[in-house]
């Protein structure tokens, strides 16, 4: 069974360094190598940027011995899967996937612990 | 052309601004090089690493080859050192923090870029935080202070033009097999967002997704710290995007 950490805060880029430092927290804890815990961030900030502005973002983050998921969202469907940042999040995490949720979508990124160590 | 090896620095200079000789260039960039290393020198210890001075004074120094009036009775050196300077000046003026950042942290992020370039050299690997904490001798948390801070650090300087080696054509090459740009989709909008890039951006972006090199191999190809490849990163991905929303007519964006 995962462990969880939830942050919700408003959907503006004067918050990303607060998920910055959660996540800066939560690599730290995990053990993880610097380069691993930045591209963490980075592939978060990266999601983050696909958001729109104003309203509320919800980060979860789920997380045993082996493996790290993080949830973001909601999107505005398909902002969350654009080229860009699609072959972007690909790159960064082990396994990207978008989840729809009524006309919303939630990005999933998946990233293995075990062999970052 | 060959040139001969007694050339004098005017001759060589002649035979580049009159003749269009670039090997006269280089020879003249190489000739005066002991020149841009002692001006950075005097600005060594203030935060930037040596060889990114060295750099940016190199780009001052032709400049001084482009502008120097060879009517003028005055060496070129003379006239160089004042724009080798004012170069080296600027980029310290560029590379502002752009939000108030305390001064331990300041300190302390650069003191871990260092540090992190050294370990992981020694550990054949990326080090932990941990790791990091320990060896500037300082709490965790304060290294995760200042590595978030860090990325409010401008990299703007960075916006001069990057001499490449031979990868100076990466958006033709993009198209090659060998770079995997079949792998990407619509390829055509990955270009675009490309071409805002500057050159030394694009390489970045190109080693790291397309050619699959960590951000510590692509900080020991391109001779930059790792850090200063983590912020470049941001900063490239971020302009891309803008770049493809502004295309896109996507009006607003965080």
């Amino acid at each position: 069974m995962k462990d969880h950490i939830v942050l919700s805060l408003p959907s503006a880029r004067a918050w990303d360094s607060v998920v910055g430092l959660v996540l800066g927290g939560l690599g730290t804890r995990l053990d993880l190598p610097f380069e691993r815990l930045d591209e963490l961030q980075l592939a978060v900030s990266t999601a983050l940027d696909a958001l729109q502005p104003g309203g509320e973002v919800t980060l979860e983050a789920g997380f045993d011995a082996d493996e790290l998921v993080v949830r973001v969202g909601p999107f505005a469907a398909p902002a969350a899967t654009s080229v860009v940042s699609g072959h972007v999040l690909r790159a960064l995490a082990d396994s990207s996937r978008a989840t729809a949720e009524g006309d919303r979508e939630w990005l999933e990124l998946t990233f293995a612990l075990a062999e970052s160590r | 052309m060959s040139l001969a090896p007694t050339m004098s620095q005017r001759e060589l200079l002649v035979a580049y601004r009159e003749g269009g000789e670039i090997q006269a260039r280089d020879r003249l960039v190489e000739d005066m090089m002991p020149l841009v290393r002692s001006l950075a020198g005097r600005y060594a210890n203030r935060g930037e690493p040596f060889e990114d001075l060295v750099q940016v004074g190199a780009i001052g120094l032709v400049k001084a080859l482009d502008r120097f009036d060879l009517d003028r009775g005055v060496e070129i050196s003379t006239y160089a050192v004042p724009t080798i300077v004012g170069e080296i000046r600027r980029h310290f003026r560029d590379r502002a923090w752009s939000v108030h950042v305390p001064r331990r942290l300041k300190e302390l992020s650069l003191r871990l870029s260092r540090t992190l370039d050294e370990l992981t050299a020694d550990l054949g690997r990326s080090p932990t935080i941990a790791e990091l904490a320990k060896a500037v001798g300082t709490d965790e948390e304060e290294v995760i202070d200042a590595l978030e801070s860090s990325k409010a650090y401008s990299a703007r300087s960075l916006d001069a033009p990057f001499d490449g080696d031979g990868e100076d054509d990466l958006l033709s090459r993009l198209e090659d097999r060998e770079l995997g740009y079949d792998a990407l989709e619509r390829g055509s909008v990955v270009r675009q967002g490309l071409a805002a890039l500057d050159e030394r951006e694009r390489r970045i972006i190109v080693l790291r997704f397309l050619k699959g090199l960590s951000q510590s191999e692509i900080a020991a190809e391109v001779g930059i710290s790792q850090m200063h490849v983590s912020r470049l990163l941001r900063r490239a991905l971020e302009t891309m995007r803008g770049q493809l929303d502004e295309l896109d007519g996507i009006e607003e964006s965080r």
